[in-house]
């Protein structure tokens, strides 16, 4: 073989606001010599003029940092530098935090309880443009455990959404829902696409039969 | 009596440094590890910086180190004694919160020979230091 793997060096950002949780991270993750930490941080300013002015294929983030949240730091970069993969870092629970991490468009979730192999296997899987998910996560969301999951499909639409599904459900027609909430229209089919959408339905029938099947009509 | 033979003063007592940044666990540790002609705390530190000037002073026989300090971290200071070591090898317990895997995993690595969790095993300190020869 010509060795050419060993020369990519996967670049890593590291930001946690507890100094000891970075010394820990950096003295596994510098044993293996294809990962090199080049920016490291305790705040999301840092993170974000790092991940703007330091090259890297990796970034590590903790949920809970002083001044923003992890979260906000993920979405900005997401728009920002969307080549960076983010991998979030959290004391709270896969449960709780897992699947949320993931829809925000983050390449990972790392419970800190993670054992240090876990650690380096999901940066050496981000750096390769994959998802990781820990194997409990991947239990939790095949069980339907997460918090996500838990909730019924019309707990996630909005108050003007889920009037409008209501009366679509029981055959309103778009104009007659119009007239009822003084609205356009246009704006009430702008919202029956938007709750269809967030509902993985495509039809008004659709809306009727999960309206029955889940009681919210009679 | 093989406890009380276990129980004779040693000809020199046993120096420990601690290295803690919270004055109230400095005050437990102290009162839990020192028994006069026995076990006395040679050095308290806070930092690593001062830590690591304190260790190459007092050459101790054995080190309480904290992980999240004033400044610097006891995984620096870990790296730091091992690195230097001369004939003699001090015991490094490492007694904190920080029980994470990654932390406990980094820390035996670079040297350390035991990990306690300071919620858990605060006691254990004494049981450890008593096995020093």
């Amino acid at each position: 073989m010509n060795g050419q793997r060993s020369d990519i060096i996967i670049r890593l950002g590291l930001f946690d606001d507890h100094d000891i949780v970075r010394a820990g991270f950096r003295y596994v993750l510098e044993e293996h010599s294809d990962i090199q930490i080049v920016a490291e941080g305790a705040s999301a300013r840092e993170a974000l003029d790092a991940v703007r002015s330091t090259p890297m294929h990796v970034c590590v983030i903790d949920l809970s940092l002083p001044d923003l949240s992890g979260m906000d730091v993920l979405r900005q970069v997401r728009v920002t530098h969307p080549e960076v993969a983010v991998l979030i870092l959290s004391a709270y629970s896969e449960e709780q935090y897992g699947l949320n991490v993931l829809k925000a468009g983050a390449s990972g979730f790392l419970s800190k309880d993670l054992a240090p192999a876990q650690l380096v296997d999901a940066v050496r899987s981000v750096a390769a443009g994959r998802r990781y998910v820990s194997p409990k996560l991947a239990e939790l969301l095949a069980s339907g455990l997460t918090s996500d999951l838990d909730q019924p499909v019309h707990a996630k639409l909005s108050e003007r959404e889920f009037q409008i599904f209501s009366k679509l459900a029981v055959g309103k027609s778009v104009s007659e829902i119009a007239n009822e909430l003084c609205l356009s229209a246009k704006t009430v089919s702008t919202y029956r696409a938007r709750l269809l959408q967030k509902m993985h339905f495509k039809t008004n029938a659709d809306l009727t039969q999960y309206a029955v099947r889940n009681q919210l009509i009679q | 009596m093989t406890g009380s033979e276990r129980n004779l003063p040693a000809s020199r007592p046993i120096r420990v440094q601690v290295v803690e940044d919270l004055v109230r666990v400095q005050t437990l540790l102290r009162e839990i590890i020192e028994e006069p002609g026995r076990l006395e705390v040679a050095g308290m530190s806070d930092n690593e910086e001062a830590a690591l000037r304190q260790f190459e002073t007092l050459q101790p026989d054995a080190v309480v180190i904290d992980l999240a300090l004033r400044s610097g971290t006891g995984l620096g200071l870990i790296q730091s004694i091992r690195r230097q070591q001369g004939e003699r090898r001090p015991l490094l317990i490492v007694l904190t919160n920080y029980t994470q895997p990654t932390i406990a995993s980094a820390c035996l690595k670079a040297g350390a020979d035991h990990f306690l969790d300071k919620s858990r095993d605060f006691m254990k300190v004494r049981k450890l230091l008593d096995q020093v020869p």
